[in-house]
Parts: structure tokens; sequence; C-alpha cells
């Protein structure tokens, strides 16, 4: 049967010059480099295949973390002493290998650029981004009003209970999916909108998380979420908008909130 | 449990899922997640723990910044090499008709797509799902079976 199936497969992905299924897979993340997220769009754009097989790769189930995670982790962590150096050097040299291995190693479907030779330039590495902070995540809390329809059929806030299902079990991935739905039918719910941008804050989807933000702050959220300021702040710091993150960093500083040493931080930070 | 194991069994999934979505391969971002994770334990004690898990997407995505520019570095290095293997766009229109099959699973379909059209073996792809070989070996044998029906009625 598998030669019947191979037979009627076609071209293999070298051959069509399409990128590794990892390269197609973190383009929903917004760590890989802009030229080569350009190279794959361009590809995708114009390959209907990697178009159906990137939406599949999107569908498969959420994973767990794999067991030998755990056991590297908590293996590592839970021996002391002078053998918890050695076990931890060991780790991290096996991690270092790994690595050194993936870089040099032969890899499937390097050269795929598309209409490009092979020996075309490559562009530069991306610039070093803007300093940038860490975010704790805002508390679940919704106005006393909120929880009071969402004990009735208002349908609103009934969908607002599961798509904050992923946010309340700190799984900032699904809850970003799961809010955006729920905003894109209910756009006008602030708190939507504001754990949205919160969640996206969290992975680092940051020109989606400022959008999402400043959709919450126009619909009055501020108003139940004191920590929208500092959360629009860093969104606009990592986005580029320094001289905005500045003026709301410095009155998050000078005011007596609890936000005010983070503020400070930030602001020394971002620098004069 | 103490402070460290309960940290890491609160924020392991999320933080390994991030790390899979910055570098899209399962063996790559458990690598990413022990780092995160044992940087985590050696500065426990100076990092409050509401920056988690904050400070530990911080640390993959670093790390995840670190790996990309690797591969950025290696794909030049390969760019000014003879190629392998002609890299052009075939004659034939490209039809993977296998991906519209309702009937299988997005897993079902990605194996096969990475078995023969990425021309990955079922380690290969064991370690880039975070599958064990017998489970890609299922699927396979599941989708091609189903294939294999369905290619029986197929008008050609």
């Amino acid at each position: 049967m598998s030669e019947d199936f191979e037979a009627n497969v076609g071209p293999t992905a070298r051959q069509r010059g399409c990128p590794p299924p990892e390269h197609l897979m973190a383009l929903a993340g917004d760590v890989v480099p802009d030229d080569l997220r350009h190279e794959v769009s361009v590809h995708l754009a114009r390959c209907a295949a990697c178009q159906v097989f990137a939406a599949d790769l999107a569908g498969l189930d959420e994973p767990a973390p794999p067991a030998s995670l755990e056991a590297r982790v908590i293996g590592a962590s839970g021996v002391r002493g002078r053998w918890a150096v050695l076990v931890a050097a060991m780790v991290l040299a096996a991690i270092g290998l790994s690595a050194w291995w993936r870089v040099h190693a032969p890899q499937v479907a390097v050269a795929y650029r598309v209409g490009t030779s092979a020996a075309a330039p490559v562009a530069p590495i991306a610039p070093v981004p803007a300093p940038r902070w860490v975010v704790a995540p805002p508390a679940l809390v919704l106005p006393a009003a909120t929880v009071l329809v969402m004990r009735g059929s208002d349908p609103k806030s009934a969908a607002l209970t599961p798509a904050l299902e992923p946010y309340r079990k700190s799984d900032y991935v699904a809850a970003a999916t799961s809010l955006a739905a729920f905003t894109a039918a209910h756009p006008d719910s602030a708190d939507g909108w504001f754990y949205l941008g919160a969640s996206q804050l969290m992975i680092d989807a940051d020109a989606d998380a400022r959008t999402a933000i400043e959709k919450a702050a126009s619909l009055g959220a501020d108003a139940s979420h004191p920590e929208l300021e500092w959360l629009r702040a860093t969104a606009e710091a990592r986005t580029g908008a320094t001289d905005s993150a500045k003026r709301r960093l410095s009155a998050l500083c000078e005011a007596n909130g609890p936000l005010k040493g983070r503020a400070c931080e930030a602001l020394r930070l971002l620098g004069p | 449990m103490d402070g460290f194991d309960a940290a890491y069994q609160q924020h392991a999934r999320a933080v390994f899922r991030y790390a899979l979505k910055c570098v899209g391969r399962h063996d790559v971002a458990e690598d990413l997640a022990a780092e995160a994770f044992l940087e985590l334990h050696r500065h426990f004690t100076s990092i409050r723990l509401d920056e988690l898990p904050g400070w530990l997407f911080v640390v993959v995505r670093n790390r995840s910044v670190d790996y990309w520019r690797r591969k950025a570095v290696e794909q030049r290095y390969l760019g000014g090499m003879p190629p392998g293997e002609p890299n052009v766009e075939p004659a034939a229109p490209f039809d993977p008709w296998w991906l519209r099959v309702d009937e299988l699973k997005p897993v079902h379909r990605v194996c096969l797509h990475l078995r023969y059209v990425y021309d990955l073996d079922r380690a290969e792809i064991a370690r880039r799902l975070g599958l064990t070989e017998t489970q890609v070996k299922g699927y396979l044998q599941y989708a091609r079976e189903l294939l294999r029906k369905r290619f029986a009625v197929r008008p050609e």
C-alpha cells in the first residue's frame, strides 16, 4: 500500500522548495527573524499545499510537556550539595551538545528559498530588541456587576467564563486563542479585550497585545483593571512607542500605587 | 513539594507550549523549557513568584532568539555551498489531496505529509511532534489504510 501512496504523492517538499515544518509552526510566534518570516510568508502565499499543511499543524492537539522534561528539570534541581553541581553541569553539557549538534548536523530541507538562487545574499540578522522587563499576569478579577450578570442568562458574560478558563490555568497561548474568538463575537467587552491583551503580552505577541489593550482602554477597562496602564506602557515599549510608554510609566512612577516600583524600574531601563 | 517543584508543576505546560510556538519543534522546545527552569532554579531565591511565568517566558524568548540566530548563521553558511538537490518548481501542479480527507485527523494528515512529502523517517517525525515511534507507525498505518479505501473509489 505504501508504494501505491508514494507513487501518487508527487514531488517532495525539498524539490518544491517548501519550508521546513518548524518554520510553518513558528510563524505563529513573533520570535522568527523578519527575513525568515518574509520568505516563509511569500512561499505560503503561492503554495496551496503549504497553506493546508500549516492549518493542519495548527490544528494538532495541544501538547503536554514530555515526561523527559520533568526528569531533566526536577532531577537536576532535586539533588543537593556537590552532586547538584555535577548533575547540573552534565545536563547543561548535554543541552549544549544537543544545541551544537542541531546547528552542525545535516538538516532536511534547508535550502528552500523561493525565487532566489543559493548564492543570493542573506538578509542581516534582526537587530537587538529594546529593553524588556518581566510582566506578571494580572489577577483574574471581574467587576462585581459582571459577576452578577454571569450568574444570569446574559450570553456575552456566559461566553466569557469558558473563554477565561485557559487564563485561569496560566495557559496564555490557549487563552489568547479563546479570548480572540470571544472578542470577535463580543467586540464591546472591555474585560475580554483586557485579558486578551494580557494573554498576548504574556506570550510576547506584543503588537496584538497593544491593540487589544488600547481597545480595552477605549471601552473603559481602566476603571476595573488598575494594571491596564502598566500593561499598555509595556506593550508600547515593546512595539517601539517609547515616548508614549515613558509618559505612562512616569505617571505610574510618580503615583504612590502598587505598581510604582516596577514602573520606576522600567522607566530606568528605557533610559533618558 | 518545595517551592521550585510547585512552580514547575504550575507553569511547565504553558512554558513548554510557548517554547514550541517560538521554535516549532518539540525536541528544541523541550531543551528551551529545560534551560528556562534550570535558570529559574539557579535564581529561585531572588525571583518573586508573582513574576512567574512571565520570567520564564522571557528566558524562553531570549533563548529562542539565539536559536533562530544560530539557524540564520547555518543557513548563511549552507547558502554559499553547492546545493545537494536542485531547488526547482516542478512542472506538474502539486495537489496534496490527502490533506483534504476529512475522515483523517490533523495528526494523521501531518504524519503522512512529513513522511511522504518531507521524506522524514518515523523516528524524526516522532521527535518533531513529541510522539512515540509506535504512535507514528499507528497513525501512518491507519491513514494509509483509509486512503487505500479512498483510492479504490477515486474516479481516475
